[in-house]
């Protein structure tokens, strides 16, 4: 009877023992995130057409040709804490025709996330990489054209003297996503 | 690793350690897909536990699993979860319920599954989601902790 009253009491004792930690194990997970830099021009990379005007009227001139929002340039940037980038132009290949220079602007972003980069102003074209865009942090523009940057170009006439009426000409432009 | 009692355990083996790919965004513009996650192997971690103390505990005792982690270098947007993908291997008089749909792992201890008597092998499933080019690009690190708990 006693024996059997200390086994009762032992197993009473155990059903109210709290619940505790008896032991514990962990192991590590180690994610590593990729650098990622993507650049497209949208809606497609046709050429854009700059074409002066001829005068309707005896005297005047038309000075320049303008196409706005001709392109849009988005891009994909993952890059690390304080750490940015910027986008430059240059001409590839073909020349501006005697007497003009071709300008290009960006526009302030529109759509996407994240720290979207700035615009650089107007630069004049030429075979030296320029920045349009700077300041890129983490962000996506959105893809497609009304994403990302506006692009617009510019034909204006520096020289008249030097101007050949029937010239024309192709150029090739390198956009390029690079680290600051 | 693990810290033992007197004869209790919780022995853990297989950490984890994936990368993303570079090419997972296809096009300039686009973030991650929302839906983008990446997964570990099913049997990425092996769990093994006993509450000791003699015959009738290792057969008959209650025990639960929690899992908690904690931080070394993490980002709060990058969800981690887990979910058990096996039963293991008991005694006759085993069983082992719960954890079996993935569940957030937080700095905070939850309960991830429950049982009575030894196992091994019971295998665990890693999946991390909430990727964003956002994210400052960085080896992230946290530790899974896994508490086995005498019910």
């Amino acid at each position: 009877m006693r024996i059997l009253g200390v086994l009762l009491f032992l197993v009473l004792l155990s059903k109210f023992t709290l619940a505790q930690t008896v032991a514990s194990g962990s192991v590590g997970v180690n994610l590593t995130l990729p650098e990622i830099a993507l650049l497209d021009i949208e809606p497609n990379n046709s050429a854009v057409s700059l074409a002066l005007k001829a005068p309707n009227e005896a005297g005047s001139f038309v000075k320049t040709a303008s196409n706005t929002n001709a392109k849009w340039l988005n891009y994909t940037s993952a890059v690390r804490q304080g750490q940015f980038r910027n986008v430059t132009v240059q001409i590839e290949y073909g020349s501006v025709p005697p007497g003009t220079k071709i300008s290009l602007s960006a526009n302030s972003p529109s759509g996407g996330g994240g720290t979207l980069g700035t615009s650089n102003g107007t630069i004049a074209l030429s075979y030296t990489p320029q920045k349009i865009i700077n300041l890129i942090g983490g962000a996506y523009t959105g893809n497609g054209a009304n994403s990302g940057h506006a692009l617009s170009y510019t034909l204006e006439v520096t020289q008249v003297a030097d101007l050949d009426f029937n010239s024309s000409g192709t150029l090739g432009l390198i956009y390029t996503l690079i680290d600051n | 690793m693990s810290k033992k009692g007197v004869s209790q355990y919780l022995n853990t083996s297989g950490s984890w350690y994936p990368n993303v790919a570079s090419n997972v965004i296809a096009e300039a513009g686009l973030n991650y897909n929302t839906t983008y996650k990446i997964q570990s192997q099913t049997n990425q971690t092996m769990l093994n536990l006993s509450l000791g103390g003699g015959i009738f505990n290792t057969l008959f005792n209650g025990w639960q699993v929690d899992v908690s982690r904690s931080d070394i270098h993490w980002n709060s947007n990058l969800k981690l979860e887990v979910k058990r993908t096996s039963n293991g291997t008991g005694s006759i008089f085993s069983s082992i319920s719960g954890g079996t749909i993935d569940q957030q792992v937080l700095t905070s201890n939850s309960s991830f599954f429950n049982g009575v008597g030894n196992f091994s092998n019971i295998s665990v499933q890693y999946q991390i989601s909430g990727f964003s080019v956002l994210i400052p690009v960085d080896t992230y690190s946290t530790t899974v902790i896994f508490t086995l708990i005498d019910n």
